[in-house]
C-alpha cells in the first residue's frame, strides 16, 4: 500500500510536468493543426537557459525567471522565423519543419555544450523529506512539493486567462475557425504569438522541473519527453485544454505504475507500454479522451 | 461610401471575379444578386480582405483598402457576416457576442449595443449563458448577425443572410436588416432570395460568372424581364 502510494506521488509529479508540456503541443495545434516537434527541445533550451544564469551566479528565481524569458525569445524567434511563413503550406510542411528545428536545435546544444551530461546543483532543501504517514514510509520530498504547487498553481493560471480573458476567448475562437475570428477583428498573428508565449513559457518551467528532479541533462534530453507530452496531448484529446492536462497526468501515472509494478524485466519497457496505452485509447476514441468531436470549418 | 473598380479575384487558375466595378451608397441597403457561383461571396470575401484581390481597387471612405487585412477593416467599419453563419458553436451566446465587439474597447458603446442587440433579438438574451451550439439556425443567423453589430459598423456585408431560415425566420431578418439601414448602417446584401433582396434593398446589381451584367433601382428592376425570366420564376 505504502510502495503503491509512493508510486502514485511520483506518477503524479511526473505527469504534472508532461501536463505543462502538453498544454503547449496542445494550444498550438488548436489554432494552427501544427505539431511543434520542437516543442520538446525548448525545455532542454529552458534546462541550459536556467544552467548558465545558476553558473553566473544568479540565484534561482532568478535564474528561472530567466530562463523562462530565453525560452519565450526562441519560442517566438521560432513561430516567426519558420511557421509563419508556411503558414499555409499545408500540415505535412509544417511538421517536417518543424522536426527541422528539433534537429537544429538539439545540433545547435550539441556545438555549444557538447554532448556531456550535466546537473544542477540544487540546495538541500529540495531534496528533505516529509513525512506524510504510512510510519514514516509515505515520504515527499520538497522538490516534489514544489513541482505540484508549480505545476497546479500553472495550469490553474492558464486556464482562467484561456477561459475569462479577451486573448483567451480569441484564442479558443481561432481554434474553432479562424477564418470567422478574423471577422471578428482577431488578428491571428497575435493569438499565435499569444500561444507560443504560454506555451513556451510552461514548457521552461517544466523543463526547468524536470531537470531539477530527474539529475542529469544533455542537449538530446527534450526528444523523448517531448514524445511523451505530445503523446500525453493525443491521449487527452489534441486540441483540448483540459484534454492535455489530464492527459499528462494519466501517463505520467500511468509510466512510473508500469515501472514498478510490471513483472522483473518488463518494467524496463515502460515507455513501450506508455505508447500501448496511446494506441489502446486512440482505438476506442479516437478524437483522444477529450477531444472536439467536430472537425475545423474554415 | 464603398466602391470597387475593375476587382478580379482568382482561387488558384479559378477566375471567380473577372472585373467588376460597383458602388454601395451610404445608407443605402445595395443588393448583389446572382446564380450559385456567380462570384457574390468571393466578392464579400475580398472586400472584407479574406482574399486579396488579384487586381483592382478597393476603396471605403476615400481609403484604398484591398490590401488590408480582416482586422484593420473591423477597425475601419466594414463586418462580414459569412455565408452560413459561422458562429462558435463551441463558444457561449456571451462569448460570440463579446468577439464581436473585440475591436470595440469603448465599455459604455459596448453595453448599450448590447441592449439593442438584445432589443432586436430578445432570444439571445434568454439564452445569453448557454452554448451557441444548441441554438436552431434561425437563433443562429441572429446571433451572426447580433455579433457583428457588436463593433459597431458602417458597413455590412450579409452573405445569405436567409439562407436555410423558416420563412418567420426569414421575414425577421429582413426586418432587421431595414432597421439597420434605418439606423444609419449601411448593407450590401447577398441573396439567392432575389424576390426579398429587390423588395428590401434600394439597389441591386446582377453578377453572373464573375461579371456585373446589370444594376438598377430594385423597385424598377421587380419588372425587369431578364432578372423576372431567370431569377424570378417568370413571376412574382
Ligand atoms: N475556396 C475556393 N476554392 C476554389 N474555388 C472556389 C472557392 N470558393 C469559391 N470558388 C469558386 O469561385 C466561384 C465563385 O464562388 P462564390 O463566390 O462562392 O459564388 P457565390 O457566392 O455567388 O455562389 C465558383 O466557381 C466557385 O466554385
Ligand atoms: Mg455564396
Amino acid at each position: 500500500m505504502d510502495f503503491f502510494a509512493g508510486s502514485l506521488i511520483s506518477g503524479l509529479q511526473l505527469g504534472s510536468i508532461y501536463a505543462l508540456i502538453a498544454i503547449g503541443y496542445s494550444i498550438v495545434y488548436g489554432i494552427l493543426r501544427l505539431i511543434n516537434f520542437a516543442h520538446g527541445d525548448l525545455l532542454m533550451v529552458a534546462t541550459y537557459g536556467a544552467w548558465i544564469l545558476i553558473a553566473r551566479g544568479l540565484s534561482l528565481p532568478f535564474a528561472v525567471i530567466g530562463s523562462v524569458l530565453i525560452t519565450v525569445a526562441f519560442g517566438l524567434v521560432i513561430e516567426r522565423a519558420a511557421y509563419r511563413p508556411l503558414r499555409d503550406a499545408g500540415e505535412e510542411a509544417t511538421l517536417i519543419t518543424s522536426l527541422a528545428v528539433s534537429i537544429f536545435l538539439q545540433n545547435l546544444f550539441l556545438m555549444v555544450f557538447t554532448p556531456k551530461n550535466r546537473a544542477f546543483a540544487l540546495p538541500g532543501f529540495f531534496s528533505e523529506k516529509l513525512v506524510l504517514g504510512g510510519a514514516g514510509s509515505i515520504t515527499i520530498t520538497n522538490m516534489s512539493i514544489v513541482i505540484f504547487v508549480v505545476t497546479g498553481g500553472l495550469i490553474a493560471a492558464v486556464s482562467l486567462i484561456i477561459k475569462k480573458t479577451r486573448l483567451g476567448i480569441a484564442m479558443r475562437a481561432c481554434a474553432e475557425n479562424s477564418t470567422a475570428a478574423k471577422l471578428m477583428g482577431v488578428n491571428l498573428n497575435a493569438v499565435v504569438v499569444f500561444a507560443f508565449v504560454v506555451g513556451s513559457a510552461l514548457a521552461a518551467v517544466a523543463g526547468v522541473l524536470y531537470s531539477g528532479q530527474y539529475v542529469s541533462f544533455n542537449p538530446s534530453m527534450g526528444f523523448m519527453i517531448g514524445i511523451k507530452a505530445f503523446a500525453a496531448a493525443v491521449i487527452g484529446g489534441i486540441g483540448s485544454f483540459a484534454g492535455a492536462a489530464a492527459g499528462g497526468v494519466l501517463l505520467g501515472v500511468l509510466e512510473i505504475l508500469f515501472a514498478c509494478y510490471l513483472p522483473e524485466g518488463a518494467g524496463v519497457y515502460q515507455t513501450a507500454f506508455v505508447f500501448l496505452v496511446l494506441i489502446v485509447v486512440l482505438l476506442f476514441k479516437p478524437n483522444g479522451l477529450f477531444g472536439a468531436a467536430e472537425g475545423r470549418r474554415s | 461610401m464603398l466602391e470597387a473598380r475593375n476587382l478580379k479575384v482568382s482561387y488558384g487558375h479559378i477566375d471567380a471575379v473577372r472585373g467588376i466595378t460597383f458602388r454601395v451608397e451610404a445608407g443605402e441597403i445595395v443588393s448583389l444578386i446572382g446564380a450559385n457561383g456567380a462570384g457574390k461571396s468571393t466578392t464579400l470575401r475580398a472586400i472584407s480582405g479574406l482574399i486579396r484581390p488579384r487586381a483592382g481597387e478597393i476603396v471605403f471612405e476615400g481609403k484604398p483598402i484591398e490590401k488590408a487585412p480582416p482586422h484593420e477593416l473591423v477597425k475601419l467599419g466594414i463586418v462580414h457576416v459569412p455565408e452560413s453563419r459561422q458562429i462558435f458553436g463551441r463558444l457561449s451566446v456571451a462569448e460570440n457576442l463579446a468577439l464581436g465587439g473585440y475591436r470595440a474597447r469603448d465599455k459604455h458603446a459596448l453595453s448599450e449595443r448590447l441592449d439593442y442587440v438584445f432589443g432586436i433579438f430578445p432570444i439571445l438574451k434568454e439564452r445569453y449563458r448557454r452554448s451557441s451550439g444548441v441554438l436552431s439556425g434561425g437563433e443562429q443567423q441572429m446571433l451572426a448577425i447580433g455579433r457583428a453589430l457588436m463593433s459597431g459598423p458602417k458597413l455590412l456585408l450579409l452573405d445569405e443572410p436567409s439562407l436555410g431560415l423558416a420563412p418567420i425566420y426569414v421575414q425577421r431578418v429582413m426586418d432587421v436588416i431595414s432597421q439597420l439601414r434605418d439606423r444609419g448602417i449601411t448593407i450590401l446584401l447577398v441573396e439567392q432570395n432575389v424576390h426579398e433582396a429587390l423588395h428590401i434593398s434600394d439597389k441591386t446589381w446582377l453578377l453572373e460568372n464573375g461579371r456585373i451584367v446589370l444594376f438598377g433601382k430594385s423597385g424598377e428592376l421587380l419588372y425587369n424581364e431578364q432578372i423576372r425570366d431567370s431569377y424570378l420564376g417568370g413571376g412574382i
